[in-house]
């Protein structure tokens, strides 16, 4: 029973790293351009919530929060990153590890290293009895729909809309593109800003459940990447697949010794990374 | 009249006697200035040792990574093991820990070298982070909370300080040097394909992914030695420190502001950096995020950075291309 | 009406000149293309039409309109489609999604996922395929069917019959007429003379950048062109 509680908030915990890595997944997918700052950005949605929850309500500060994460990421991709891409590709990798620096330092200075959380009143600590010995907290959970349901949209929106079908043709071949008149930078930028509203959307639904700081960044990156390699590159399916067989090495891996938990999922990467390192779900492509 | 090849720079007869000199006066410093001055210097040598590491690796080796602070972290632990608990002296301790760190970068190698582009830095992100819980799991290293380094216990403070920091000068001129002949070598020139185009490189005959793997077990080397030095002036090594991601910070806005691809970039680089830190020691965080902003800066209006922007990519003192000139005949 | 004129048009690659003092006049609803040896510009001419490279001299107008501030992606807006040379199909989108990304400006016209496929029937056999895995002759189809879908007044094919089969060369051109029909004009580049010839109203011969002969296609003597082609008794 323990070992299956164990899976089960694994599983659930894994809807968390999905939603973090469908954002990272999808500007690599479409740009080639791994955002280091990737996981200081959800973590800076949260401390916004804060923010803004601090003066009026909790709903009306994550529904002001995401369209905010959604411009940044437009605003930074189309002033700096599309420059970057231009310039060779070493560029985009340093200025994203610059965003993540500049992030954590600014955090660190205005919160300090104390650690926060979202306060969410009864919801935060509710929970769903399965059975005797078995229950789930609503927010886990509402956390792990969240995740399939974002997963679920990106599919629907890249593989049945116009403007997805133009990302996937942009990703392809940027110079065919145009050719059809799509504007690539434009492009470049919603790819972007639609990863950044889901790092935060992540990022908001993590600082409800847990206690945050500005350090957690680069954990909330390595937790998304893991996601991402263990599922294959190039598949959101392959992200969500990932997140799960990662929360639940954490998961059993923390029942074996609570120390070991993290440990557990990096070595589950490194066995995947080693043994099918195009992911369980790999769909290579064409290009 | 014919063209000529030639691997010296019409500043090559400037450079090497210059350099000379300023060997010469380095070496005679400690004698003439106070051992704090003496630290100040041993910090920046590990600056340029680290940040010319790291542009041997991204700069002509084409690696981005943002995690070899595990092997500053590795280097640092261990010279404490082969001091404190092997009981050999200094150097050859930091020899053992230099080799030591080159084994441990071969296997690892394979995994990282699975990952490509962004997410093989992360990749070596998360290698360090790794690391770094091993490490803690040690009981006879300190744990959690680090160990302290004991080697020094009967020497005086003076002749401590004077002793790293000789060793230190050597270890940078070696590393500098070592760079300076690795990239004249044939591998040098093989790395040079391999950023412009692996793939073509490939069909040339180079080796790619063994001309990557040398390079990136050779950086590893020259990480220890400096985590080797770090844990010298310290005398404490504590796992949050020594696997700081701030190192990679550090040596990435060195010679991206410096000058990336260059032997000369990095030392301008660390130089600027240091007098950076110096001023804006006391503003904390501030500083890293103003470092920020100048390393993005410095990427998008100066991609060769300060010594291509001084220099307008028209001086080598440390060339490691081939040069052109015309020679009259008869 | 001249749905397109070139007036001393001038193109560089960095300092070596590919263009010299190209002009032109397409009238609307006809067909004309532009011969020439390799290297002798016509690719270039069609990138500058098409905004994916900038003239250095001279002025491209487009029903009317100076395209000189109007970039690339803007001009298919506008009107302007062009079919690449290599086709460029998206790889990783089916048949199906390559040609209806090509609506992605959104112009009205004849044009759609439906009468494409009346124009080229191969593609409707193709249509849940993968462009990676379509051959050349299924590519030139697909790629020129995903230019229409923009509904363009004017249709820039580059190399048209390049590395295609004799039965597929004959199909494509068949279709020009179709197209033509339709109300979109067409500028065509082609090593293939004879079939660029037949196809057309009116041909231009280039020459190292140099436009150096110029007239209807059926009055064009077989040893002009010769002549012109290859530099023969040219100044």
């Amino acid at each position: 029973m323990i070992w299956t509680n164990a899976i089960l908030q694994g599983l659930l915990v894994g809807g968390l790293y999905a939603l973090l890595a469908s954002g990272l997944s999808l500007v690599f997918g479409v740009m080639r351009i791994v955002n280091l700052g990737h996981g200081d950005f959800s973590i800076l949605a949260a401390y916004l919530v804060l923010i803004v929850a601090g003066h009026s309500n909790l709903w009306l500060g994550t529904i002001a929060v995401l369209p905010i994460m959604a411009l940044l990421g437009y605003a930074l991709q189309r002033s700096l990153l599309n420059r970057a891409l231009s310039l060779g590709v070493l560029s985009p990798l340093l200025i994203t590890f610059a965003f993540s620096i500049i992030l954590q330092n600014a955090l660190l200075k205005i919160f300090s290293s104390d650690t926060r959380s979202i306060q969410t009143e009864s919801l935060g600590s509710a929970s769903l009895k399965i059975t005797e010995s078995i229950s789930v907290g609503y927010l886990p959970l509402i956390t792990f729909f969240v995740g399939v349901i974002l997963t679920l949209t990106l599919h629907v929106f890249l593989t049945r809309t116009q403007l997805g079908r133009a990302m996937r043709a942009t990703s392809d071949d940027p110079t065919a593109a145009e050719l059809i008149g799509i504007n690539n930078r434009h492009i470049y930028g919603l790819a972007t800003g639609i990863g950044l509203f889901a790092a935060g959307i992540a990022g908001i639904l993590f600082g409800m459940r847990t206690q945050f700081s500005p350090s957690l960044g680069p954990v909330a990156l390595i937790f998304a990447f893991e996601a991402v390699i263990i599922g294959g590159l190039g598949s959101l399916w392959g992200t969500l697949v990932g997140g799960i067989v990662l929360g639940i090495g954490q998961s059993i891996g923390a029942q074996i010794n609570p120390a070991f938990g993290v440990l557990a999922g990096h070595l589950v990467f490194i066995t995947i990374l080693l043994f099918k390192p195009q992911g369980l779900l790999s769909k290579q492509r064409g290009t | 009249m014919s063209n000529v090849i030639k691997r010296s720079s019409k500043f090559t007869y400037f450079t090497i006697p210059v350099f000379v000199i300023i060997l010469i006066g380095l070496y005679v410093l400690p004698s003439k200035l106070d051992f704090s001055y003496q630290i100040k210097f041993v910090d920046l040598f590990v600056l340029i040792i680290i940040a010319t590491m790291w542009n041997l690796l991204a700069g002509f080796g084409g690696l981005v990574s943002v995690g070899q602070q595990a092997f500053i972290g590795i280097g640092a632990y261990s010279l404490v093991f082969f001091t404190d608990l092997k009981g050999q002296s200094v150097i050859v301790a930091m020899v053992c820990a230099v080799i030591f760190s080159g084994l441990v970068a071969i296997p690892l190698s394979f995994i990282v070298f699975r990952l490509k582009g962004g997410y093989f830095a992360i990749g070596t992100w998360v290698l360090a982070e790794i690391i770094k819980l091993i490490i803690v799991q040690i009981q006879s290293l300190g744990g959690g909370a680090g160990i302290s380094l004991g080697a020094f216990a009967e020497i005086g403070r003076a002749d401590r300080i004077k002793m790293v920091y000789l060793l230190a000068l050597a270890v940078s001129v070696v590393i500098l040097l070592g760079t300076f002949l690795l990239m004249r070598s044939r591998l040098g020139l093989a790395l040079t394909a391999i950023r412009d185009d692996a793939t073509a490189a490939g069909t040339l005959g180079v080796n790619v992914s063994l001309a990557q793997r040398t390079v990136f077990v050779v950086v590893a080397m020259g990480f220890a030695a400096a985590g080797s030095l770090i844990a010298l002036t310290n005398l404490r090594v504590q796992p949050d420190d020594i696997f700081s991601v701030n190192y990679s910070a550090i040596m990435i806005f060195i010679v991206v502001v410096g000058g990336l691809g260059t032997i000369e970039g990095p030392i301008l680089g660390a130089i600027l950096f240091f007098f950076l830190q110096e001023r804006l020691r006391d503003y904390g965080s501030i500083y890293l995020i103003i470092l920020g902003v100048v390393a993005i800066l410095s990427v998008l209006l100066a991609p060769r950075g300060l010594w291509g922007l001084i220099t307008r990519d028209k001086v080598s003192l440390f060339p490691t291309r081939y040069f052109i000139s015309k020679k009259r005949e008869g | 009406m001249a749905i397109l004129e070139l007036e001393n048009v001038e193109a560089h690659y960095g300092d070596l000149q590919a263009l010299f003092g190209i002009s032109l006049s397409l009238q609307k609803g006809s067909v004309h293309s532009v011969i020439g040896a390799n290297g002798a510009g016509k690719s270039t001419l069609l990138k500058v039409i098409a905004g994916s490279m900038q003239p250095t001299a001279g002025r491209v107008i487009f029903n009317g309109q100076d395209l000189n501030k109007v970039s690339g992606f803007q001009r298919v807006k506008s009107g302007i489609s062009l079919v690449p040379e290599g086709r460029r199909i998206f790889p990783s989108l089916t048949v199906e999604e390559n040609v209806k990304v090509g609506a992605y400006a959104k112009r009205v016209g004849y044009w759609n996922a439906d009468t494409v496929r009346t124009l080229y029937p191969l593609i409707a056999d193709r249509w849940s395929r993968l462009g990676f895995h379509c051959s050349g002759g299924e590519l030139q189809m697909i790629a020129i069917a995903r230019a229409l879908m923009a509904n363009p007044d004017l249709l820039l094919i580059d190399e048209a019959s390049l590395g295609l089969a004799p039965i597929v060369v004959a199909q494509v051109y068949e279709s020009l007429s179709q197209i033509v029909a339709q109300g979109t004009s067409v500028l065509l580049v082609e090593q293939n003379v004879s079939q660029a010839l037949k196809a057309s109203t009116t041909a231009s011969v280039l020459l190292e950048g140099r436009a150096v002969l110029t007239g209807k296609s059926d009055e064009l003597s077989h040893e002009a062109i010769k002549n012109a082609y290859f530099g023969i008794g040219v100044a």
